[in-house]
């Protein structure tokens, strides 16, 4: 009798933490979903962004972005900051002084991460920019639906396939 | 194992590229060797956000403008005047990537 009660608590305890996912809120609309062992021994803190250190020494770090929060002009549409970060959407349009903000990012982004490992994956709710260069990836989350804000993660420490299935896998899980 | 001087010049460094900021400042007696490879890579990086970051990279290195990898290190200890902060003007670079510089200078500290 004894070992069956153990042998349930067992399967009960290990179905428990099978589904124990926590996830890292930046918004209503925006929710990343982490598997349990990532936050096993993880320091939680606060800089900018709400950030992750894992018992493995991955960073994982993201923060919404807004017009507000880049101190973009009230009139820039924020669902295209990727396309413009990203070299994908000439900077002509823009007014001048915005345009050097994002002329000197996209020559740091890509000294990061190399702009020309950029992959864009349809998501189930939206879009995601991604690039990795060696063990530093980053990404942007864009949702058709919310015009207000995008979201932007990045790691360091994960191989570019641990990062898209963190990403994918995360966005997709239940949000 | 940084010297406490060497931990108040790196935190000067830093806030003459991303300006005064309390929750770097509340790591500031954490800072060690991995937080001058992040700086010394912000660094590197910055020198995209902003053309006047060479003049605070001379003024850190003096006449010399050699940049090898360990160069920071080398030159926290040295006893040289304060940095003039006016001189950057502004990071020069989306509010988005100094955030990042921030977390991971943070993040070498934890």
């Amino acid at each position: 009798m004894k070992t069956y009660i153990t042998g349930i608590l067992a399967v009960l305890l290990s179905a428990c933490s099978a589904n124990a996912d926590t996830t890292l809120s930046f918004g209503a609309d925006f929710k990343l979903t982490v598997r349990q062992s990532l936050m096993d021994g993880a320091t939680v803190f606060s800089s900018d962004e709400l950030s992750l250190k894992t018992a493995n020494n991955h960073l994982i770090s993201g923060k919404l972005l807004s017009v507000d929060s880049e101190k973009l002009p009230q009139s820039f549409n924020i669902q295209q900051y990727p396309d413009y970060l990203l070299k994908r959407t000439p900077l002509t349009s823009l007014p001048p002084e915005t345009a050097k903000l994002f002329e000197n990012s996209s020559e740091e982004v890509n000294y990061s991460y190399d702009l020309s490992a950029l992959e864009i994956h349809d998501i189930n709710s939206g879009k995601l920019y991604s690039l990795c260069k060696e063990t530093s990836c980053l990404a942007f989350v864009v949702k058709p639906e919310n015009t207000d804000f995008i979201l932007t993660i990045h790691t360091s420490g994960m191989s570019k396939t641990e990062f898209t299935d963190l990403i994918k896998g995360g966005l997709d899980a239940k949000n | 194992m940084l010297k406490t001087n060497e931990k108040d010049r790196l935190y000067e460094v830093i806030i003459a590229m991303i300006g005064e900021d309390s929750s770097i400042k509340a790591y500031k007696s954490g800072f060690n060797e991995k937080t001058v490879a992040v700086v010394e890579d912000m660094i590197d990086a910055g020198m995209k956000c902003n053309a006047n970051m060479k003049k605070l990279i001379s003024d850190l290195l003096g006449a010399s403008s050699t940049l090898t990898k360990g160069w920071l290190k080398k030159v926290l200890g040295a006893a040289k005047q304060n940095l003039d902060i006016s001189e950057l003007k502004g990071y020069g670079c989306l509010v988005s990537v100094k955030a990042r510089w921030k977390t991971a200078i943070i993040y070498s500290t934890i």
